[in-house]
């Protein structure tokens, strides 16, 4: 039986589910804090220059967990051709070789619904089916909500008179969520923050822009990781769409595992139009078919983002020209790493921005 | 007595100011060496702007653009704060109405804009390296001993251009360095240079998209005549370079500014409207309270994980302006007059307090 006090990295909010699912297997969790500056302190060190950005604050978090007392890392593999299948091993050989000594729990993200996962966890803490089914039904609720929390600031950021005023009920959920523990406490917190938002006074016009944010899923889910740009195109009057995050994963890889029939999934099928492929890794298939999607469905322009050498979306990005070409809908690529300067990215997405606007009324100044 | 449109562009390694008349016509300019200084240079150039309209002339407008647009914006008091984009799509509009590409190189970036029918119909910024932008042109001339003013010239003279690996800025300079040692002559490789530069450019911005005639070539690099001769020959098409080519950021931000003064700004998202709202007058500050005091620094902020480095401008030792900050609570302090708790910590116990949070931890909720 492994240690009972566990740390995890982060993705985006992730953490929220994921802390009461641990909570309530009975273990006690040292969360990192939220992605910032400082995980990557110690992680860049070690990690090698064109690592993709997610190893980098992966490794940080996991640093920050054992430096304050965590003995078992729980992390969350996957199966696919995309580095991050190697990750698992790489990640635990990188910090037995810093010198931690610890215990390593995997789970397999492709496919979460498995004896394998069960019997993971019954290996490192005893824990009971029983227990696990319960937890993991409460998980999903608390991932669902959160999930609509945030898609409901996405909606909200442009329409409100205040736009910061959205920031102050996520800042305040943030910092009570991190406070609470287990299922009812952190649901309750969810729901209020939800409430608050949409009490929030709208401005009287209806006019805005639609933007969906399509490509890696790790960079496009983390505040950090992105620099924020929901936050930064909502402030600039844009009604924001993402495809990508924790739910769409969990949707993907345990709801459409349940059912006893497979199909492909909608994105897969659209970017069949531009690519002969099911899969080219990680969810480059995915990239393709959502901005074949957004453009179809009407929206004013697609941001495509991706962490700097990651190869399933390099591949998406040559795909962009045609579907423009076809669509009509502009396609901005961001590629983001820890090099970023956060100005030349705040000039791109505003010039964006402008071009949308213009193009929406036929003139640069009308 | 005339009213001016003045436009300010705070660029890398060039500030540029521009004072545009009510016909739209530019009646000053000045280009000036940011030199790493951007408010020095930035005053520097509206006082120069003011010594040619006269002192009676009277401003109705400013604009500002370039990466340090907002820093221009607090300190001039500007109307309009765009980005480099839309000014510059703004400035070849007006002075070439037909124009469908526009190629700009500056001085730590590179665009391409495509524009249909009068507006921005797509375009793209050098994402993630700066090699071949007007920085590294001049630390070769620098290094090669040549005037940057002549860069251009000496690539006129190569009969046989040598092939100058162009995607990094540090491993062409290595290149060149190897093929100086290897007896090629300072011609060939600065022609070589400039082909590299021009592929570069294509193969990174334009990355297969169809790049249509009229072409119009902008921003500092545009002076150099090696790297328009290679465009023409590399796009197979007539390229034009504006008369104000060096100041045509500028010269678009003016010409917003013109446009928002004049009741023509709605439609603009966010931080293109005026700062002051419609049918008033301009915010400008006025030139006598340029010659203020001014100090920028910046803070970081320990009250949440972002960790945001705020940055506050002082004028006479008064707090007038602060950004960076995600949340955006020290701008809103700000707003309401109050000096913010943030900036009144003196400076170096920041560098003492240890910036550790404390672990989260959580208790376990029963056993298994």
């Amino acid at each position: 039986m492994v240690s009972e006090k566990v740390t995890f990295p982060h993705m985006g909010t992730s953490y929220i589910p994921v802390k009461v699912l641990l909570e309530s297997l009975g273990l006690t969790c040292v969360v990192p804090p939220l992605n910032n500056v400082r995980t990557l302190e110690k992680s860049l060190v070690q990690a090698p220059e064109f690592m993709c950005f997610p190893y980098k604050l992966i490794l940080g978090n996991l640093i920050y967990g054992l430096d304050h007392g965590a003995c078992t890392v729980v992390f969350g593999g996957s199966r696919g051709p995309c580095r991050q299948e190697y990750y698992n091993d790489v990640l635990q050989a990188a910090l037995r070789d810093m010198g931690y000594s610890f215990d390593y729990v995997n789970l397999n993200l492709s496919k979460l619904w498995t004896r394998e996962n069960y019997e993971a966890a019954r290996n490192a803490w005893g824990v009971k089916l029983r227990q696990v089914l319960k937890s993991l039904a409460l998980t999903v609720k608390v991932l669902f909500a959160v999930e609509s929390l945030y898609e409901c600031a996405r909606r909200k950021r442009c329409r409100a008179c205040d736009s910061i005023a959205v920031e102050g009920v996520l800042q305040n959920y943030v910092d009570a969520v991190g406070r609470a523990h287990g299922y009812a406490a952190v649901m309750g917190l969810t729901r209020q923050a939800r409430r608050d938002i949409r009490a929030l006074p709208d401005k009287v016009t209806d006019k805005y822009l639609k933007v969906a944010l399509v490509g890696e899923i790790f960079v496009t889910s983390d505040s950090f990781a992105n620099l924020d740009i929901e936050r930064k195109l909502g402030g600039l009057g844009v009604d924001v769409t993402t495809y990508m995050g924790p739910g769409t994963w969990v949707r993907d890889h345990l709801v459409r595992k349940l059912r006893p029939f497979h199909k492909k999934e909608l994105a897969q099928e659209l970017a069949w139009e531009f690519w002969h492929v099911d899969d080219i890794g990680g969810h480059g298939v995915q990239t393709v078919g959502n901005s074949v999607l957004s453009s179809r469905r009407g929206f004013d322009g697609i941001i495509h983002l991706y962490p700097l050498t990651c190869m399933p979306e390099i591949a998406a990005q040559s795909a962009f020209n045609a579907i423009q070409e076809r669509y009509g809908v502009p396609i901005m690529t961001l590629v983001v790493d820890e090099m970023t300067g956060e100005a030349g990215f705040d000039t791109r997405l505003e010039a964006f921005v402008d071009m949308l606007a213009s193009r929406g009324s036929g003139g640069l100044c009308q | 007595m005339a009213d001016f449109y003045l436009g300010a562009d705070v660029g890398s390694v060039s500030t540029n100011v521009v004072a545009l008349d009510e016909q739209k016509h530019l009646s000053a300019k000045v280009y000036l060496r940011t030199g790493g200084r951007p408010l020095v240079a930035l005053i520097d150039g509206v006082r120069a702007i003011q010594q040619t309209i006269g002192p009676s002339a009277r401003v109705a407008g400013v604009g500002a653009t370039g990466s340090g647009r907002l820093l221009a914006g607090c300190l001039l008091g500007a109307d309009v704060v765009k980005n480099e984009i839309t000014a510059h799509a703004a400035a070849s509009l007006e002075t070439e109405p037909s124009v469908r590409t526009v190629l700009e190189i500056g001085g730590q970036d590179s665009k391409i804009i495509f524009l249909r029918q009068g507006t921005v119909s797509d375009f793209a910024m050098n994402t993630v390296c700066a090699a071949g932008t007007g920085s590294f042109l001049d630390r070769q001339a620098a290094r090669l001993n040549v005037p940057i003013e002549k860069f251009g010239q000496y690539a006129l003279l190569s009969r046989q251009p040598v092939r100058i690996a162009g995607r990094c800025a540090v491993f062409a300079e290595s290149d060149m360095v190897h093929k100086q040692q290897m007896g090629h002559t300072l011609p060939d490789i600065i022609r070589g240079l400039c082909e590299a530069i021009v592929r570069n450019y294509l193969n990174n911005l334009a990355k297969g998209k169809k790049i249509e005639s009229p072409v119009v070539f902008q921003g500092g690099v545009a002076a150099n005549i090696g790297i328009v001769e290679e465009f023409k020959r590399q796009l197979c098409c007539d390229i034009i370079v504006p008369r104000h080519y060096d100041v045509m950021g500028a010269l678009g931000s003016a010409l917003l500014a013109f446009e928002a003064m004049n009741g023509k700004g709605q439609g603009m998202n966010g931080k293109g409207q005026g700062m002051n709202g419609k049918g008033q007058g301009t915010s400008f500050v006025g030139f006598d309270r340029l010659h203020r005091d001014y100090n920028a620094r910046s803070v970081e902020c320990d009250d949440c994980v972002n960790a945001c480095e705020v940055i506050e401008l002082r004028a006479d030792g008064k707090l007038v302006s602060c950004w960076g900050d995600r949340c955006g609570k020290w701008s809103v302090v700000l707003a309401q007059g109050e000096e913010p708790r943030l900036f009144t910590k003196p400076a170096d116990c920041e560098q003492a307090e240890p910036h550790h949070e404390q672990a989260v931890e959580s208790r376990p909720r029963g056993r298994a």
